[in-house]
């Protein structure tokens, strides 16, 4: 199997349709905007599950009142206390500092937030997330997140201990983009200096990039859950999570089948890093199912995620 | 993260089936929109094969190609498992690699004319643009244990082009593998029981319904098979006796015949609590599963008339894909 790691960048790559520039006056007003209180109260931009067509058309009115048979899952479930999603004691610690959140402005969905983690890269200004958190679905409706986009590496409790990240190119896969495939569900992103004028690379480092191995590995899934019993203040880490299989679903969708892992996460823990031989990212968190709030799944990171590599890192 | 009801979404699927117009319409002829399981160029092949007491069909998914096993245990009963794989379907080729399963290579010649496209021919939501023809290369497959193969390579078959109609008048013509002969149902939801269990890559769902007529019974697995997803479903339709329901949903007895055997009883306590015991199993083509014990949930409610039409419907047809989405417990609400 055709396989590469990156530690450095490739070369030069010019940036394609895929992707969108963030006017730079915009960018850097992005940093100011993002006021403690704004960030707390930023939501995970994810798309609630469709309420069970029968509940929701034929309303039964003693329903609320009936013993809940449905035991498992029947509702989204809480992670139980003691999850595996850990909580980091010092997330600015090396390495872990490579994971932060990001903010933007979703439009009328008020403020959204992700997880994302910096990636080594010439230009030392590379993020990668989901591509739902940086366009908010494929094809004709989406649309981009490039309104206040930040990255803010170690967050925790509202405090920015290596600054905010501006983003400056805002990219994806072009199945993300096109079709809005869960099986491409990558972003990447471009960011300026933080306020004291460090590049990302240079105040955190990168982690890594893989694509092209084996699916099946052992991950640390790094990330910032906000959903209960989460707060979203502190990074969490599921370390060394064995992958368990692909999703059937995704055999459906375009590109390679997605991964799934035993990690309790919840959202706002989209686009959090799935690290493997330490410090080497090679999947993301894309999503889960309701009634199975124990599995994580993240997208294989193939040749498109190389490609997409390849044009962020080349951006001056 | 996102969280995820259903992957083919069977709150549209609904939609649709409560949406489709009833009068006649003029007609108009346009390609299937992105997204979903269409895309924009839609090519189904379309291959069939008698092996023993099996039905082999090949079939395409949106980016996948799926070959389907059925058996067809009495008149009023089936069972299906459809092997699903990354792959292509173009008007001239179909290829996929189902792995340890086997592989699908072949390319279309075409033997007819080709089809004449008019509005007349639109009958559905979707309608066919059919070119008969020869598949020539590999159609290799070998079965759980080998309780089915196909090694052939040479197979008459047809390309369908699914063209979309712009409005319709009628609903989906396919012709089911068996008859049901109850009646649409009427407004009343429809009391079931249900066993469900899901893990990171596989699900098992059991369905009882009792309709006013007679009681309907569906299996559905789905698992992940390294390179291939494994989609199950079974059907048996009943005369009564084989499914007891009390009026307050709080006890029954489930025991269909044929793929099915075995039977299950269901029990719950005021508290909550709740039993389901038995030695309830469903044969597939090339697998037995066991429909009691742990760590099946179990379930008892009513659905509204649309979801229970749309189970039997599929289910019928051996239509395990879309039945995935039923695969969620969420999706049958308890009472």
């Amino acid at each position: 199997m055709l396989a590469a790691l990156v530690l450095t960048a490739t070369g030069a790559a010019s940036a394609q349709a895929s992707g969108i520039a963030v006017p730079a006056p915009a960018a850097r007003q992005a940093r100011g905007f993002w006021t403690p209180a704004r960030m707390r109260s930023a939501r995970p931009v994810e798309i609630a599950a469709p309420a069970a067509p029968t509940a929701a058309a034929h309303p039964r009115p003693d329903a609320a009142a009936a013993p809940q048979r449905i035991v498992a899952g029947a509702a989204p479930a809480d992670p139980a206390p003691g999850s595996n999603f850990g909580a980091i004691a010092d997330p600015t610690a090396p390495v872990l500092r490579q994971n932060g959140v990001v903010f933007f402005q979703a439009g009328l969905f008020g403020l959204g937030r992700c997880s994302a983690t910096s990636v080594s890269a010439p230009n030392r200004s590379v993020v990668f997330t989901a591509g739902h958190c940086v366009h908010s679905e494929g094809g004709r409706r989406g649309h981009w997140y490039r309104e206040s986009w930040v990255f803010v590496p170690g967050y925790r409790y509202g405090q920015r201990p290596f600054g905010a990240f501006p983003a400056k190119w805002l990219d994806t896969t072009r199945g993300w983009l096109t079709t809005g495939t869960e099986n491409e569900d990558v972003a990447a992103a471009v960011v300026m200096p933080n306020e004291r004028g460090e590049r990302l690379g240079d105040a955190v480092g990168g982690a890594g990039i893989a694509w092209g191995l084996q699916a099946k590995q052992v991950f640390d899934v790094h990330g910032y859950p906000v959903g209960p019993p989460f707060d979203g203040e502190t990074q969490r880490l599921c370390s060394q999570t064995p992958f368990l299989g692909h999703d059937p679903a995704s055999v459906f969708g375009r590109g390679p089948f997605n991964l799934a892992v035993g990690c309790e996460v919840t959202g706002g823990a989209s686009g959090g890093g799935w690290t493997i031989r330490g410090d080497v990212l090679n999947s993301v968190t894309d999503y889960g199912y309701a009634e199975d709030p124990g599995t994580d799944y993240g997208a294989y990171f193939g040749r498109e995620v190389g490609r997409l590599y390849k044009r962020v890192a080349g951006i001056q | 993260m996102r969280r995820l009801a259903s992957s083919w979404g069977l709150v549209a699927a609904l939609a649709l089936a409560a949406a489709t117009p009833t009068s006649a319409a003029a007609s108009t002829l346009i390609e299937p929109a992105v997204g979903g399981q269409l895309s924009q160029r839609h090519f189904e092949p379309e291959i069939s094969l008698r092996r023993g007491r099996y039905w082999v069909t090949v079939g395409a998914r949106g980016a996948a190609v799926a070959l389907t096993v059925v058996s067809r245990h009495a008149s009023e009963s089936a069972a299906a498992s459809s092997y699903v794989a990354k792959g292509t379907a173009t008007g001239k080729l179909v290829w996929a690699d189902f792995g340890r399963f086997g592989r699908i290579s072949l390319r279309f010649h075409a033997t007819g004319p080709p089809p004449k496209l008019t509005r007349a021919r639109c009958h559905g939501h979707l309608t066919r643009a059919v070119r008969q023809g020869v598949f020539v290369g590999t159609l290799r497959f070998r079965g759980e244990d080998g309780y089915v193969a196909v090694d052939v390579h040479r197979v008459k078959g047809r390309i369908s082009r699914l063209l979309r109609c712009r409005r319709h008048h009628h609903g989906n013509r396919r012709r089911p593998l068996i008859g049901v002969r109850t009646s649409p149902f009427g407004n009343a939801e429809l009391p079931f029981l249900a066993a469900q269990w899901k893990t990171a890559t596989a699900a098992k769902t059991f369905v009882a319904l009792k309709d006013t007529h007679s009681p309907f019974f569906v299996a559905m697995t789905v698992a992940d098979a390294g390179l291939v997803s494994v989609y199950r479903v079974a059907l048996a339709l009943g005369h009564g006796p084989e499914l007891r329901l009390n009026g307050a949903l709080t006890a029954g007895r489930a025991s269909p015949g044929s793929p099915f055997s075995g039977e299950a009883t269901y029990s719950a306590g005021p508290d909550g609590s709740h039993a389901w015991e038995g030695s309830l199993a469903v044969s597939f083509p090339g697998a037995e599963e066991p429909l009691t014990g742990a760590p099946l949930e179990t379930a008892a409610g009513t659905l509204p008339p649309l979801t229970a039409l749309f189970l039997l419907r599929h289910a019928e047809r051996g239509d395990a894909i879309s039945l995935a989405g039923l695969n969620r417990p969420s999706l049958l609400r308890p009472r």
